[in-house]
């Protein structure tokens, strides 16, 4: 299994999804018109290293934007690593102005049984 | 759902800032994305709003560009008004979905709306465009209810179908 990196985009995040370090970073923003094709083969992948039999997975969420279309993407990514067997954590950053992207790592927390640490940044 | 003898804020032609009238596919929507966002990012608006203004932007250009493929879209800026508009044709077959999004969208009161979006994201279908119904809800809690839809007839078996946006910058 390789990792995944993929390069940012003006629609589309940052991707470096590494298998040594079992560690998932989105960064960027994430507003493409298809979601679905984008974030398929990051759930593919995900599954896969979920099925290797890792012991822990850390998720690194940094997003300026992200289009209500990406929101179920993500969605479905968190739901992928909650069924995963192993240990993980989920780190969501927003610019300490920011508001909204703090709700949106709220209500992510609240949904999927996975801990978040919601990580504030220095705004613009 | 509010049409636009509401409340439509008043803007004239003097007021556009931006504008596009045609073809509007993914190209032209990133074009408009960025334009908005330049343009936005200059307004002397909080960042908050300012993230919230081009968050709508993204919405609704996609959401032309995603089932038409044209349309108009303008944003129109005057005195600390920001007004986003877009119109588009929808046939009489697409019409009863797009009427059933909007009559979803807007039926929690706007203080709900945050609790429905989760509900939607857990348990929402997907459309086939992607989505889970939930941009005219976004839509709503981006602008704190300050947006309006309407049906206009126009021809055999067609509307066109506008919805405004605006932000008391």
């Amino acid at each position: 299994m390789e990792d995944l990196i993929i390069e940012r985009t003006a629609m589309t995040p940052y991707v470096e999804f590494l298998v040594l370090d079992c560690k998932l970073t989105l960064s960027g923003r994430s507003i493409p018109e298809n979601s679905i094709q984008f974030y398929q083969p990051l759930l593919d992948w995900t599954a896969t290293l979920c099925a290797s039999g890792i012991e822990y997975l850390e998720v690194h969420i940094k997003l300026e934007y992200f289009n209500t279309s990406s929101s179920k993407c993500l969605m479905d990514l968190l739901n992928r690593i909650e069924q995963c067997a192993c240990r993980s954590q989920v780190h969501w950053y927003y610019e300490s102005e920011d508001e909204d992207m703090l709700e949106a790592g709220e209500d992510y927390a609240a949904i999927i049984q996975i801990p978040f640490v919601l990580v504030e940044m220095e705004g613009e | 759902m509010r049409s636009f003898t509401a409340a439509m804020p008043q803007v004239t032609p003097t007021d556009l800032q931006l504008g596009w009238d045609g073809t509007l596919e993914e190209q032209q929507a990133d074009a408009l994305i960025a334009w908005s966002e330049a343009l936005i990012g200059k307004l002397n608006a909080n960042y908050g709003m300012r993230k919230r203004a081009v968050r709508c932007v993204i919405e609704m250009v996609q959401n032309v560009s995603k089932h038409q493929g044209a349309g108009r879209f303008e944003m129109f800026y005057a005195n600390d008004l920001l007004v986003l508009r877009t119109r588009n044709h929808v046939s009489d077959a697409e019409k009863p979905h797009l009427e059933q999004a909007l009559s979803d969208a807007f039926a929690p009161p706007l203080e709900q709306v945050r609790e429905a979006i989760k509900t939607k994201l857990v348990e929402g279908e997907r459309t086939p465009s992607g989505g889970a119904g939930l941009g005219f809800m976004d839509l709503r809690s981006c602008a704190e209810d300050n947006l309006c839809v309407e049906f206009i007839p126009c021809g055999q078996e067609t509307s066109t179908f506008v919805l405004c946006v605006w932000f008391h910058i």
